[in-house]
């Protein structure tokens, strides 16, 4: 059985894994691992310098204990949240239950397994949270060897409590509930719980750099209070507080093994009484998901006919708004980006004025001023142009459709034209991420008459970003795919459009350099500029026109 | 009339896929395009459709040279494609009016509840296509290419997944199409259907045309009696 669950347990992390890493060549391997591991390497820094300065601001006071329990506490909700996000697709989601269930594999090593996958996801999110701050504890206290031991033992049994929790909760709501079945809701659900979560950490982050000593002990201790106030929720956050904070040996190992014993035979009991919780709700999400409604169309309203380009229009934003994984992969980015660097950008500036001294009266002569305005102005195109980055529609329109794409040929409809449409999301989007940027510029008070030259400006830089992502695609299309987080998570061609946009940004700041230009002067070269460019493109997309699809077949 | 004038095409340097292959498909007939796998068919019907670009050669439809006056050519048939799995996330309904837009079709009411109802998926059609079972995809993509009325059709193996009755409602539609002086192109490996079905088969093998003809022909070409799938056989095991 044993030896079962194992083989399952890397069925399902190999299965769950190749969904993002299955690139096909090696070179593109190394190159995602080589990605990975610079973003593993920034967060670790992130994680070591804030556990630093913590651990600093409690060692003359003789309370590092206390960021012993805050840290536990931040795993443990940490793999709690984690786990409620990713147990839908781990448990009920994955495509691999209608393959698995008709065999012959026991209940018991099927959600065995499952567990098993969860618990390796909150491993590797222990890895940056709880074990490099661990090991700066140990060096900044110069803690004993058994410390070190017992650290990684309470890191390896302590997510079993909150993943079996967050688990059982899901368990009950799948299976008693509908509209949690709904896969696509609870996708988009979880990935704006992300968002909003990455953004409180940012603003947290941003804000912490400049705190001072005594705020941040006033902070600790008010998190200690909760630690001591969910030691009764979570019965293990208490023994693995005990374990690694009790300077008697013989204490802090009873105190383990009573963590361990208790973590252990929790898992036991519920993946023994837990199975038929578990498969009522997956044999309910199979039901949902193979069943159609017996909903009849409107007659009215379901033959209306439509021009060509509208029909055309339509199909592209239905196609990226119904499949949840483009909508999250390609369309999400370019809204919650942008509103999430609006917001982080407001309350960093709220606090710089606050600290400085600045109130909104001194901004509001600075943007009155228009010595200033070619600064200004230059400034708003150049954070359009950076939200720009993440607007990846464009960039995988042709691959979206898949093996589909080869319909666009045999239409009797001109293949530029259908580019133009397919360009039609990625252009919308844009505008829509610069109806953010305008949002905050009206905070800021700019003159409208800057934000009317800087959207007069980014039309024309719209019109290349759609295009240029199209004839990108269009060059090297990923048709065949299996899954469609291949289309977005493998597609290189997303650094091109972010370095394209990183190239706009330096030509829009160049007139920064020229002081005593006129912001119109300044204004109306940016735009014939970017209007030739966006002539010549349009020329190139037309004049093409079916040579472009060569690459689809 | 679907022309196919010593068309070839290769993916790879020297290798062809399809080799001088000459084809006239005339109104009026039910044209069946047989071959074993990787023998060109699909090469041939994309070259047809003007997904792929013969390398030598041209593909004329109803007089419309594909490369030369391609949204004329294009409006003159209708293509069923080997995969049915066709914008997924459409409803039924959504993706038959955008084939209506696309073509321009007038009456579409008429049309989709006519050809929906025969194949019955009228009742699912406000459902997205990725609910559909294999076979009701394939009816909507069936009622997709149908819906403008061309006078060529052109279905690459469009049997698979249909049930019994959909399956007799095509070949009954495939029969009248053609009895209207109008043209069917399908490719198939189920040869029962294709003797039943076909006026004349054209079998290709490694790219090359082996035979054209009608059913009686190739008896007399081959001398024996055998059925059609016992001459296949014989004639690409020795291509």
């Amino acid at each position: 059985m044993l030896n079962r669950i194992s083989q399952l347990t890397k069925l399902y992390l190999k299965s769950s894994f190749s969904n993002t890493t299955d690139t096909g060549s090696k070179k593109k391997k190394i190159t995602y691992i080589l990605l990975y591991a610079f973003l593993f390497v920034y967060l670790a820094c992130f994680t070591g310098f804030l556990s630093y300065e913590m651990i600093n601001v409690l060692l003359p006071l003789r309370q590092e204990a206390v960021f012993i329990g805050l840290l536990l506490l931040v795993n443990i909700f940490l793999t709690f949240f984690e786990t409620i996000i990713s147990s839908m697709n781990v448990l009920y989601f994955a495509k691999d239950n209608e393959y698995i269930l008709p065999m012959p594999i026991k209940a018991i090593e099927i959600v065995s397994a499952k567990i098993n996958n969860l618990l390796i996801y909150a491993y590797a999110t222990e890895l940056l949270f709880g074990l490099i701050p661990f090991i700066i504890y140990g060096v900044l206290t110069a803690a004993s060897w058994y410390f070190y031991l017992f650290s990684l033992l309470v890191l390896i049994i302590l997510p079993i409590f909150p993943v079996l929790l967050a688990s059982l909760i899901m368990m009950i709501l799948m299976a008693f509930t509908k509209a949690i079945k709904n896969k696509s809701l609870i996708q988009i659900l979880g990935i704006i719980v992300v968002f909003v979560f990455t953004f409180a950490i940012s603003t947290f982050s941003s804000s912490s750099t400049n705190i001072e000593t005594a705020e941040m002990l006033a902070m600790l201790f008010q998190a200690n209070g909760l630690v001591n106030a969910l030691r009764g929720y979570f019965p293990t956050l208490g023994f693995a507080i005990d374990a690694l904070c009790k300077t008697n040996f013989l204490d802090a190992l009873i105190a383990l093994v009573i963590l361990i014993a208790m973590s252990v035979a929790l898992y036991f009991i519920f993946v023994i009484f837990c199975q038929k919780l578990y498969f009522r709700g997956v044999v309910g999400c199979l039901y949902s998901s193979s069943g159609t409604s017996k909903k009849k169309i409107n007659v009215k309203t379901a033959y209306r006919r439509s021009g060509v380009a509208k029909s055309y229009i339509l199909k592209e934003f239905k196609i990226l708004f119904r499949k949840t994984t483009f909508l999250t992969q390609s369309a999400l980015p370019s809204i919650i980006v942008p509103v999430m660097m609006c917001l982080v950008f407001y309350f960093s500036l709220g606090r710089s004025l606050d600290e400085s001294g600045l109130g909104m009266a001194v901004i509001s002569t600075f943007m009155q001023d228009q010595e200033y305005w070619t600064i200004i102005l230059c400034v708003i195109l150049a954070v359009s142009m950076f939200d720009s980055m993440y607007v990846y529609t464009g960039i995988t329109s042709i691959s979206r459709d898949g093996e589909n794409a080869v319909f666009m040929k045999y239409i009797p409809v001109s293949f530029a034209w259908q580019c133009v449409y397919k360009s039609v999301p990625n252009f919308a989007l844009l505008i829509l991420s610069e109806v953010f940027v305008v949002i905050l510029c009206l905070m800021l008070q700019v003159p409208v008459v800057l934000i009317v030259l800087a959207c007069l400006i980014f039309i024309p830089y719209s019109i290349i970003h759609s295009l240029i992502s199209i004839i990108l695609d269009l060059r090297k299309p990923k048709l065949h795919w299996s899954n469609e987080y291949q289309v977005v998570k493998n597609n290189m061609r997303i650094f091109l459009i972010m370095v394209i946009a990183l190239l706009s940004m330096i030509i829009t700041l160049l007139p920064l350099f020229i002081s005593t230009v006129s912001v119109y002067y300044v204004a109306g070269i940016l735009f014939i500029f970017y209007l030739i460019i966006a002539i010549i493109l349009i020329y190139y997309v037309f004049k093409k026109d079916f040579a472009l699809s060569k690459n689809i077949y | 009339m679907i022309t196919l004038n010593s068309v070839s095409k290769s993916y790879h340097k020297g290798v062809k896929s399809v080799d001088n292959v000459s084809l006239e498909i005339r109104n009026g007939e039910i044209f069946g395009f047989l071959g074993p796998n990787g023998a060109g068919k699909t090469t041939t019907i994309r070259m047809i459709t003007g997904i792929l670009a013969p390398d030598e050669g041209s593909v004329i439809i109803d007089g419309y040279d594909i490369e030369k006056n391609p949204f004329e050519a294009k409006r003159q048939f209708g293509f069923v494609p080997d995969s049915p799995d066709m914008f997924l996330n459409l409803k039924a309904i959504e993706y038959l009016n955008f084939c209506a837009d696309i073509y321009d079709v007038k009456d579409r009411q008429k049309k989709i509840e006519s050809l929906t109802k025969k194949f019955e998926i009228y009742d699912s059609l406000n459902n997205q296509i990725q609910s559909f079972s294999h076979g009701m995809r394939q009816k909507v993509v069936i009622c997709g290419a149908l819906l403008h009325s061309p006078k060529n059709w052109i279905l690459d193996e469009p049997m698979t997944g249909l049930d019994p009755k959909s399956s007799y409602d095509l070949k009954e539609m495939m029969r009248e199409h053609a009895h209207n002086n109008n043209c069917v192109f399908f490719s198939t490996h189920v040869l029962e259907v294709a003797e039943k079905l076909c006026d004349r088969v054209g079998i290709i093998s490694k790219g090359k045309l082996l035979f054209v003809g009608t059913l009686e022909e190739m008896r007399e070409h081959f001398k024996e009696e055998g059925t059609l799938e016992e001459l296949f056989l014989e004639m690409t095991e020795n291509a």
